[in-house]
């Protein structure tokens, strides 16, 4: 090696690609890397950047939207959900119903209770009253004495609150889902008869029982259900003849006009006065404009 | 870089597979111990991956990276650390690997033309140093040398000149 005493061709030299002599014994020089250590620790900075830091911009930006989305669609629907209420409210001139939500089904059965308590005062064979658990055979010698009890048919005021709340809870949204299933001409499946409670009797004896019968036990077993009810705190004892009711309302409710009228008639006349008139008021709301017969006009009122 | 700002790992491993020995180099020739190398060198590529986001495609990631490097370099010398003697250049000069398949005689020209030249790089002054590594390990020109350095072109020149006037030197005595 030559070192030349020009310093601007030395320097031309060292812009030069290969960089000239002193390029060429740089090249030379050993060439360290750094430790693997050290690859290590950067290789994992950076993946820690960025997997483990946090979110980016525009996924945050995205959260943010999908929370008031979520919001905004929570709102809609509690808006349509009160919207219905009310048009429903207004079809069935709901406020009375919902602030004394035993005008349908409570009144008339606690009725039936109040009489067949007044009953089981007078006539010490009550004591022996069909338990929910009794058998339909049982009871059938006492059905005339609990229908003559049933006939009288001075209002009887309504059960106090607490008494009746259960079973409010549980009849008050039958009859308002009937009421909107039958504006949608759609009933739902009805609860087979194995499924009654078991107040009704054991679900076989009702199976071999006429139509009728099967009416009249239904109103027995919601009789002493109810009665049952009155004098104990238990609450599924007080709900269980509930559905008993609201499930005859319901088939009836399936029926054309004219035969509903023909069976609101008939459990007038053999003595289901109660029953006649729930009917009579459920066919009244679900078909305001029909005309009714004198006898149940009066019945109506 | 601007992948790996994206989220991809696999960019980043290979810009560093890439650019990892000779900013070593560099850094371990300016700062001549291997300790402050390895701290800088860390250091370097952590301030890169923090300021990912900010990189713009505009800048060449090499010159990018060298400013970086660079800056760190020259704190490091602001420490007022004492210039290194001639007995720890030599020492700094044994722990580089020299290449063994070589023949004795050849091996001693080179060996001696290697060293003198080592030595005479730890003898230049810090600015000198380093702009001279940047053109011979970076390969760097003289505006790339300005825009990483942040002086001026001409300044740049001058450092050089310097550079390889003291380096000649060297070799003559």
């Amino acid at each position: 090696m030559s070192p030349r005493r020009d310093p601007d061709h030395d320097l031309q030299r060292l812009l030069d690609e290969d960089g000239g002599d002193y390029g060429a014994i740089y090249r030379r020089l050993s060439r360290p890397e750094p430790p693997r250590r050290l690859d290590r620790v950067v290789l994992a900075n950076a993946a820690r950047a960025v997997h483990g830091g946090r979110a980016p911009p525009a996924q945050r930006w995205m959260l943010g939207i999908g929370s008031a989305a979520g919001v905004v669609l929570a709102a809609g629907i509690a808006w349509q959900v009160g919207k219905q209420l009310e048009s429903r409210d207004a079809e069935t001139g709901g406020s009375l119903e919902r602030s004394h939500p035993s005008v349908i089904a409570v009144q008339p059965i606690s009725e039936s209770a109040v009489s067949k308590k007044a009953e089981s005062d007078t006539a010490t064979s009550d004591q022996s009253a069909p338990a929910p658990a009794t058998s339909v055979e049982e009871r059938k010698p006492d059905r005339a004495s609990r229908q003559r009890a049933a006939r009288p048919a001075p209002p009887v005021p309504a059960p106090p609150p607490a008494a009746a709340a259960p079973e409010v809870t549980q009849i008050q949204p039958q009859a308002e889902r009937a009421n909107s299933m039958a504006a949608d001409a759609e009933a739902e499946p009805f609860p087979p008869a194995k499924d009654l409670p078991e107040a009704q009797g054991a679900p076989g004896s009702i199976g071999e029982l006429g139509k009728s019968d099967r009416r009249e036990q239904a109103d027995e077993a919601a009789g002493a259900a109810r009665e049952k009810s009155l004098g104990s705190p238990e609450p599924m004892q007080s709900r269980a003849p509930a559905p008993t009711s609201s499930v005859q309302l319901r088939q009836n409710m399936r029926l054309p006009p004219e035969e509903w009228l023909a069976e609101i008639v008939r459990l007038k006349r053999e003595g289901h006065r109660q029953q006649a008139i729930e009917n009579l008021r459920l066919f009244r709301r679900m078909h305001p404009d029909w005309k009714l017969s004198n006898e149940l006009l009066r019945l109506s009122q | 870089m601007l992948a790996y700002a994206g989220g991809d790992l696999l960019a980043f491993e290979m810009l560093y597979r890439r650019h990892r020995g000779t900013l070593y180099r560099f850094l371990l020739r300016s700062l001549r111990q291997r300790a402050d190398a390895d701290e800088l060198f860390q250091e370097t590529w952590s301030r890169a991956v923090a300021a990912r986001e900010r990189y713009r495609v505009e800048a060449k990631f090499t010159t990018w990276l060298l400013q970086i490097a660079h800056n760190l370099v020259i704190d490091r010398f602001r420490r007022a650390r004492p210039q290194a003697s001639a007995e720890e250049a030599e020492i700094v000069f044994n722990q580089l690997d020299s290449p063994e398949d070589e023949q004795p005689d050849r091996v001693l020209s080179e060996f001696e033309q290697r060293r003198r030249l080592q030595i005479a790089l730890e003898d230049l002054p810090e600015e000198q140093r380093v702009t001279f590594l940047l053109r011979m390990e970076n390969g760097l020109g003289l505006e790339e040398i300005a825009e990483v350095t942040g002086a001026g072109r001409e300044t740049v020149k001058s450092r050089l000149r310097y550079a390889l006037a003291r380096i000649r030197a060297r070799f003559e005595t």
